[in-house]
């Protein structure tokens, strides 16, 4: 079985007694234990796949390739635009939550438009054939 | 008295007929060698893509007839097939199994990343994203077709351009074996279904295509809007219409050949008749060498039309092949798309493996009709007979 599998389990149960205890302790340190919990969640998933992202380039074609490298790029938008909303949510700033979505949104939809360009000159060249 | 006279009468017939005897009978034993066909021929052979004409056997480009025909020969024998054909298959199954997995690696990818999008971010950032990850993946599927329809597109264009390349040829062994209507009615068919070929299907085909894969993008944006009923009436209208025209001029050509072909047998039945009456004794003569000429036009004739039908099938191999195997990797596609619950990309590659089929069909009945056409150029006999 992969290590980085079982560590990372052990580590998801570490943080949990861990916000246990400090519920019954000290609230206000729970918020920092889950930026920290996701980040490194974060890290050991992105560790986790980088064989498959390996796999992909150097067997894919350069549209694969490209298009993976967006489809990732897309992820962590919305993996930052999550962390980012979600703790403007536990803050109770809802308003500032809703604009980092939107901000995240943009972005996401900035990243697709050289796509939906490639889309519609496909769709222009197979046209004027 | 009068019996003499009448031989010698004979006697003066026959050594004044002696020369034109000596020129009917050379002419008899050249046979085949007595029609030149090499300059047209050459011409034809001008006009294959290099391609084909890389796959040719050298000793098609001879001069000797029967070296040509020894060439034909080889080229349908099962081993020369097989080769050509398993050539082909080495070369385009890389192609395939490349689109394969490169789709199927973007789509695993986009299932697993939208699996762990969901446990991420609201409801309007998950929209966003998986309007990103169809777009991404629409753009890669895209981006395979394009070399699909660039070679069907250049198979429609070469096909129309080799056979133009024919008619000279096919006009003078028509001609040369006194088939003179039933060659105008024949090179006028085919005249017209070259046109036919190059301005309709070569001008709407692409265009269809696109506007039924443009359809299918639609859909798959926006499964609300559903425009896969009118794309199947566009096909559906585009195959009835195509098939009916073909079917109109498969008439024609039939009807227009049996036609001429009485025609031409009667009015060479009638001279004939007239040279055996008018020439006493030579009169047979000159119809059975006339005959041995006509044996050599068909001997040229199954020759060239074998090898013109022979090279129409090299040119279509390759377009039919890529369009088969690009046609199951779509459909493995569409499998895995469906086994990841990816409805919208599954949708879009269903369209695409229909228009395939569509191609197919397409490229199929051209090459067919051509050859249709050939065969009846190689089953005619010659009139002069």
């Amino acid at each position: 079985m992969n290590g980085i599998f079982l560590k990372g389990l052990g580590l998801c149960v570490v943080c949990l007694v861990m916000l246990a205890v400090q519920k019954s302790l000290r609230g206000e340190f729970a918020f920092a234990i889950r930026i920290g919990s996701t980040l490194l969640f974060s890290s050991l998933c992105i560790s986790m796949s980088t064989p498959i992202i390996k796999l992909i380039s150097e067997n894919g074609s350069p549209e694969t390739n490209k298009y993976c490298r967006i489809m990732l790029k897309a992820l962590g938008v919305v993996f930052l635009t999550g962390i980012c909303t979600d703790a403007c949510h536990a803050s109770g700033e809802s308003g500032l939550a809703d604009y980092a979505e939107n901000i995240g949104k943009l972005q996401i939809l900035l990243m697709s438009t050289p796509v939906f360009e490639e889309i519609l000159q496909c769709v222009w060249e197979m046209l004027s054939f | 008295m009068r019996l003499g006279n009448a031989f010698f009468l004979r006697w003066v017939i026959a050594l004044l007929l002696a020369p034109l005897m000596s020129v009917t009978l050379s002419f008899s034993a050249a046979a085949y060698d007595s029609v030149d066909y090499y300059s047209e021929y050459s011409d034809f052979l001008q006009g294959v893509p290099d391609e084909i004409a890389k796959a040719l056997p050298e000793e098609i480009y001879s001069d000797s007839t029967d070296e040509q025909l020894y060439a034909v020969r080889e080229m349908t024998s099962f081993g020369y097939v097989e080769e050509y054909i398993s050539e082909l298959l080495m070369g385009d199954i890389k192609g395939a199994v490349g689109m394969f997995f490169s789709i199927c690696a973007l789509l695993v990818l986009s299932s697993a990343v939208s699996a762990i999008r969901k446990s991420i971010g609201g409801e309007g950032l998950a929209k966003s994203f998986d309007i990103c990850a169809l777009s991404l993946n629409i753009a890669l599927i895209l981006s395979f077709q394009m070399s699909v329809i660039k070679a069907v597109s250049g198979f429609l264009s070469r096909l129309t351009l080799l056979t133009n390349g024919m008619i000279p040829l096919i006009s003078l062994l028509y001609v040369s074996g006194g088939n003179v209507a039933e060659g105008s009615a024949g090179v006028g068919a085919l005249s017209l279904f070259i046109s036919f070929c190059e301005n309709v299907c070569g001008k709407t085909l692409l265009p269809v295509v696109a506007i039924c894969i443009s359809f299918a993008v639609i859909s798959a944006f926006s499964p609300q809007i559903n425009m896969c009923g009118l794309a199947n009436t566009v096909k559906k209208s585009y195959t009835f219409i195509l098939g009916l025209l073909m079917s109109v001029m498969a008439l024609i050509m039939n009807l227009q050949t049996v036609l001429s072909s009485k025609a031409d047998s009667l009015s060479h039945r009638a001279a004939k008749y007239a040279v055996s009456s008018f020439i006493p004794v030579l009169g047979g003569a000159v119809g059975d060498s006339l005959r041995t000429v006509a044996a050599g036009v068909e001997y040229i004739r199954g020759m060239t039309g074998t090898l013109a039908i022979i090279i129409i099938i090299l040119l279509l191999l390759p377009t039919v092949i890529k369009l088969l195997l690009a046609k199951t990797s779509i459909n493995l596609c569409v499998f895995f798309a469906g086994l990841l619950g990816l409805d919208s990309e599954m949708r879009l590659l269903g369209e695409v493996s229909g228009v395939y089929g569509y191609m197919l069909a397409i490229c199929s009945i051209c090459s067919v009709f051509f050859i249709y056409a050939l065969t009846l150029f190689v089953r005619c006999s010659a009139q002069m007979g």
